[in-house]
């Protein structure tokens, strides 16, 4: 059951439009990957779902929530859905976090904030909840402050914080990137429980391929601020149809023989500003024919789990991605 | 193969400033051991990959074999020359010929020297070519790393990235090093960007026999890049042999789990299972035994109390004491 669908969701700063007529659904209980390089508007999808962005960047499009378009809502209205039944952890938790407060403090200002639970009964939930994201002697911690812990312990704390009026969909923009290996894997594995555990729907935003493979169900693949290819994670490992994907996979060390060149992509992403009229990877792009340079290719199923925006998605498919 | 540089038993400490209530209560300076005893070589003509965690001492190494770091104590030979003991002329030759590079390309390029102003710096100060002959070596340098002939006369803001990136790393070449000691440099880039600059640095070594001593937390890149592998836990070196080896038969339980927890491109769900539990120790803390031995998931009684010594097969060496046994 699809309980968010974005309907050429588009946001215009200015002369430049970041995100560009993505189409994207996610549904209950589904880990969804978003990946892509700096500038794709992965992120800026993010927030915009969660209306976020500044007065500056005009949105427009749908934004479906379980029937209900975000974008028609009224302020009073978001602020009901946004931490309560969608909720967002970013990169980098120490920032997130607030300095100056214990983090028991601040799991229980979102538990009054949206489930109206104060005293006694508060306090006992945030040390569930500092349970349930890992954090050992939950009790003792919630008198400790940001500083006092990890990294990737401050990661579970926004974690747990951003669980904590039982949202159904967690909005994770790249949780991981600034921590360790190890601690990646930990953080990872919470979120696969968490979303067993509590049924819940994680959209991953990250520029990490290799996280997306061993950790979504379905990924999203974007380039210059649009959707390249969709489908499972199964599908587009195996077997990408569009020469975007194809060529990030061969960028990876791994995808060639140890110290034999690695078979990328040549060239930079557009401007914003200024971007190509036809498929937004045309000029970077191995496979490009004359039809990619007049008008963007729409997003078409090209196998049962797999949708691409690619005119030359045939021949892209037959490609092997490792030498 | 022989080394070219060859380092022994490094040790690095930096105090940790204390607090006033520390200082009246003549609480003693605690101490964090960047670098407790650090061991390896890199071979001409090849690479090196140092790889670890952060706080592992990797960066502090690399810094202190560009002399930027004093170190406490230990034996740094390049080329059969006391690296520590060097001074004057002997020193800027040194300086010369083992170069770095950074992991930001923002803070190691002069913002307000255009991009051919910052390589004729370098060409000049080591006297590289004639005066008349470097701006042709300029543009010589600029087409290696593959940047437009043009970028000489533009400021460093005026690149993405990874040309900034091509731009440090034709600096670095500038002055015809034979070690380049790369620390991250790939890390902050884009994969796409990213492979760029990896095919750049094979061809490097291929055409100018460049050895590198390549600092990476990035298993992907080290496995693709690294002739020899040293894995650092604690300021230690617990693994070293050749890449493919360590890859396919790592034989420090720290090495299995760094390679089980890096992501790998091979779609499916993962385990529920982490890799490794608990987090790195403060390097502050005195762990007695192993220093790995509180996250280790094979540790026993010995482990905690003594520390294990070195093992060696076919340049293979670990420290740990679960080889002992075999």
């Amino acid at each position: 059951m699809t309980i968010l669908q974005l309907d050429d969701l588009t946001v215009r700063i200015g002369a430049a439009q970041p995100v560009d007529g993505v189409n994207l659904s996610i549904a209950a209980s589904e880990m969804l990957g978003i990946v892509g390089e700096s500038g794709s508007g992965k992120s800026l999808t993010m927030k915009s779902v969660l209306r976020l962005l500044p007065d500056a960047a005009k949105v427009s499009g749908r934004m479906l929530w379980q029937g209900r378009d975000l974008a028609a809502l009224s302020e009073a209205d978001m602020r009901r859905v946004r931490g309560r039944e969608i909720a967002m952890i970013f990169q980098e938790p120490m920032t997130a976090l607030n300095p100056v407060l214990t983090v028991g403090l601040q799991i229980t200002e979102s538990l009054a904030a949206h489930l109206d639970m104060r005293g006694a009964a508060a306090s006992r939930r945030a040390v569930e909840l500092l349970d349930l994201v890992g954090i050992p002697d939950a009790k003792r911690r919630l008198g400790s402050y940001p500083h006092e812990f990890s990294g990737g312990m401050r990661q579970r704390v926004m974690i747990a914080i951003s669980l904590a009026a039982g949202p159904k969909l967690l909005l994770a923009d790249e949780p991981t990137t600034a921590l360790d290996v190890t601690i990646q894997d930990q953080i990872l594995k919470l979120l696969l429980r968490l979303r067993d555990e509590l049924a819940m729907a994680v959209i991953l935003v990250t520029h990490d391929l290799g996280v997306v493979a061993g950790t979504c169900d379905r990924v999203a693949v974007m380039y210059a601020g649009r959707i390249m290819e969709a489908g499972s994670v199964e599908a587009i490992f195996t077997r990408p149809s569009h020469a975007y994907t194809l060529g990030l996979l061969r960028s990876l060390p791994g995808s060639q023989h140890a110290r034999q060149r690695l078979d990328g992509i040549a060239g930079m992403p557009p401007a914003p500003g200024a971007l190509p009229p036809g498929c937004r990877f045309a000029p970077r792009c191995g496979f490009v024919a004359e039809a990619c340079q007049t008008a963007i290719p729409p997003l078409v199923a090209v196998a049962p789990d797999q949708q691409s925006a690619c005119l030359r998605a045939d021949d892209v498919r037959v490609e092997r991605v490792a030498a | 193969m022989t080394a070219l540089l060859r380092v022994d038993d490094l040790t690095r400490g930096f105090p940790v400033r204390r607090g006033l209530m520390d200082s009246l209560r003549g609480r003693p300076v605690r101490v964090v051991r960047a670098l407790a005893g650090v061991t390896l070589s890199v071979n001409r003509g090849e690479t090196l990959a140092v790889v670890g965690e952060s706080g592992c001492g990797k960066s502090t190494l690399a810094r202190a074999l560009v002399r930027l770091i004093a170190l406490d104590g230990g034996q740094i030979d390049y080329d059969g020359q006391d690296v520590r003991a060097l001074s004057g002329e002997a020193l800027r030759r040194y300086n010369r010929r083992v170069q770095m590079v950074f992991q930001d390309p923002y803070g190691s390029l002069n913002p307000r020297m255009t991009v051919g102003e910052t390589l004729a710096e370098a060409l000049r100060v080591h006297r590289m070519v004639p005066p008349d002959g470097v701006a042709a070596r300029v543009a010589e340098l600029l087409s290696l790393v593959r940047l437009p002939a043009n970028a000489a006369g533009r400021m460093p803001h005026e690149f993405s990235g990874g040309q900034r990136q091509r731009i440090a790393i034709a600096r670095s070449l500038s002055v015809e090093p034979e070690l380049l000691i790369a620390d991250e440099i790939v890390s902050a880039l884009d994969v796409s960007v990213q492979a760029q600059i990896l095919n750049l640095l094979l061809d490097m070594q291929e055409r100018l026999g460049l050895a590198m001593l390549f600092v990476s937390h990035d298993l992907r890149v080290v496995r693709h890049l690294a002739h020899q592998v040293a894995v650092m836990y604690l300021g230690r070196v617990v693994e070293n042999g050749p890449a493919e080896r360590v890859f396919a038969a790592p034989r420090h339980p720290y090495t299995q789990a760094l390679l089980r927890a890096a992501p790998t491109l091979v779609p499916g769900r993962r385990g529920t299972e982490s890799a490794l539990r608990g987090e790195l120790p403060s390097p502050m803390q005195r762990v007695d035994g192993c220093p790995f031995h509180p996250r280790c998931p094979a540790a026993f009684d010995r482990c905690r109390a003594e520390m294990p010594r070195m093992h060696v097969a076919n340049g293979h060496g670990a420290i740990c004491h679960l080889l002992d046994e075999v």
